[in-house]
């Protein structure tokens, strides 16, 4: 009964601080995002405009994010029953946005980000991701 | 929406560009499924049900980078890449990403 | 080629569906699905007891023997066992085991029956004892449910566990000896209507072995008398309401005529 209680306690205090840590977190993301507009970070290299280059560089950013202990005990439930696990889907969201935004801070004054890959690795057992953003940053004269 | 995973559309011209549009989603397996595959990875063969599961899941992510390209204005998503990775045990994520233009 | 920067509104990357909402419907299913399940093995139980032959029980048993057998009698248990051969003498149809009881200490006032002829009594109802009748009595009820082959439906859905564990591993394994292990008192539970019969059975057997039915409600009237439990609560537990049962067994001795005579005095009792 103890444990349950426990049990009961993390979970809820993992909902709890995990929805207000995820709302802030999205907040930051979108006004930078807004801020970073001008700065296209694109997959494949025939986005030039027709100007010279003064310089060209390897950018790249990552992020480790973790999931609550909500998350984690739903996703388990879930696991039992098969289907769409929305509670991950949010981290790995948070994830790939964080790590463009790092990778496009990294490119001050940039004009574009050709070839942007991006890779997701786990990093521990319990979902635990980090996501690497790269590509090459474009400078046109000015 | 035409998706290629070249630069280009081949006979067409790209006249301008929106960045980066992506969709993903997280699909975990069914336990009883997972039985079923377990004793199947002791023959070998195809888990049939684990492909129809992926296939699904990857044509849902699909469906949510167009989503995001269509609104941004574009009618081609050029360069579109997959991944998959492993989240969590049990679990996997599709990811799709690629560049939103609009051809003439 | 020219870059239009464009917002992207709202995320659809996220699904729509609320996360506490899928929780405990998550929840739901999966303990509806565990319930199914543990129903569904009661039933199998219900099928499979009355048909695992006496060969086959012999062999379960050898997974609880081990337990028993490896500690020396002790002197309660070997007046116990003096008791127990002198009624199997008198008794029919039971089945054909090498029948033993032993004493195990536990709070609980009970005792319950093993497969291949064991029975366990728990060494709290020994302690309440106050005649050889009341024991042999208590011994008697036990070996009704040898005689109607309860025991086996007894074990539960442990019964499930230890079968399949005996047919993989052994029953003498280790593991057959850990779920046998595992198995408390508290899963051995028949119905109510499986312990009344044998109550009859253990009150003709105490007839046929003292020649009276001295002391045949004793064990059940203190039980009565201590059970602060209301009948309502008997609904739905296992063994039948103590003054109940007592009421079912003096109307049996009053119409098979049974004799009441001098009650022989347990050994083992300070009384």
């Amino acid at each position: 009964m103890g444990e349950l209680i426990y049990l009961i306690i993390l979970i809820a205090l993992g909902y709890f601080v995990g929805t207000r840590v995820e709302r802030r977190h999205y907040r930051l993301i979108e006004e930078r995002e807004r801020n970073l507009l001008h700065l296209p970070a694109v997959c494949g290299k025939d986005f030039l405009e027709d100007r010279a280059i003064s310089e060209s560089r390897l950018v790249y950013g990552s992020v480790v994010v973790s999931t609550d202990y909500f998350k984690l005990i739903l996703a388990g439930l879930r696991n039992l029953l098969g289907g769409e696990i929305s509670a991950y889907e949010s981290i790995l969201d948070r994830g790939r946005r964080e790590s463009v935004l790092r990778m496009k801070e990294k490119a001050v004054g940039a004009d574009i980000i050709l070839n942007l890959r991006i890779e997701t690795s786990r990093i521990t057992e319990m979902g635990s991701m980090e996501v690497f953003a790269y590509g090459t940053a474009v400078y046109y004269n000015r | 929406m035409l998706l290629t995973n070249i630069e280009s559309i081949p006979g067409k011209r790209i006249v301008e560009h929106f960045g980066l549009v992506a969709g993903s989603t997280v699909r975990a397996k069914n336990a009883f499924k997972d039985f079923g595959a377990g004793l199947k990875n002791i023959f070998g063969g195809e888990l049939k049900s684990y492909t129809a599961l992926l296939e699904e899941s990857r044509n849902q992510a699909i469906e949510r980078m167009v989503k995001q390209a269509e609104q941004l204005g574009a009618n081609t998503v050029v360069n579109v890449r997959f991944a998959t990775s492993n989240i969590a045990q049990g679990a996997s994520e599709l990811y799709v990403y690629g560049t939103a233009v609009r051809i003439e | 080629m020219k870059y239009t920067a464009r917002e992207i509104k709202g995320n659809d990357n996220i699904s729509a569906s609320s996360p506490v909402k899928d929780f405990f419907e998550l929840i739901f299913k999966i303990l509806g699905i565990l319930l199914a399940v543990y129903i569904g093995l009661g039933f199998l139980v219900d099928y499979l007891a009355p048909r695992i032959s006496s060969s086959l029980e012999l062999k379960l048993g050898r997974a609880f023997s081990k337990k028993f057998d490896e500690k020396p009698l002790s002197k309660e248990e070997k007046e116990l066992q003096r008791i127990l051969e002198n009624l199997l003498k008198h008794a029919d149809s039971l089945p054909k085991f090498d029948y033993k009881v032993n004493i195990e200490e536990s709070k609980q006032v009970n005792a319950f029956v093993l497969p291949g002829g064991r029975i366990v009594v728990l060494n709290a109802l020994l302690k309440k004892v106050g005649s050889e009748n009341e024991i042999a009595m208590v011994l008697g009820h036990e070996l009704g449910h040898f005689a109607y082959r309860d025991h086996l439906r007894g074990l539960g859905r442990n019964l499930i566990a230890l079968l399949i564990s005996s047919f993989l591993f052994g029953s003498d394994s280790s593991i057959s000896q850990a779920v046998s292990n595992s198995i408390t008192n508290a899963e051995m539970r028949f119905s109510q209507s499986r312990e009344r019969a044998a109550d009859i059975y253990g009150l003709e057997l105490l007839n046929k072995a003292y020649g009276n039915v001295s002391g045949a409600t004793d064990f059940f009237e203190k039980m009565g008398a201590e059970e602060k439990a209301g009948w309502f609560f008997y609904i739905f537990a296992s063994h039948p309401y103590p003054k109940s049962r007592v009421a079912a067994l003096k109307e049996a001795i009053k119409t098979k005529r049974y004799s009441i005579a001098q009650k022989i005095p347990w050994p083992g009792s300070g009384e």
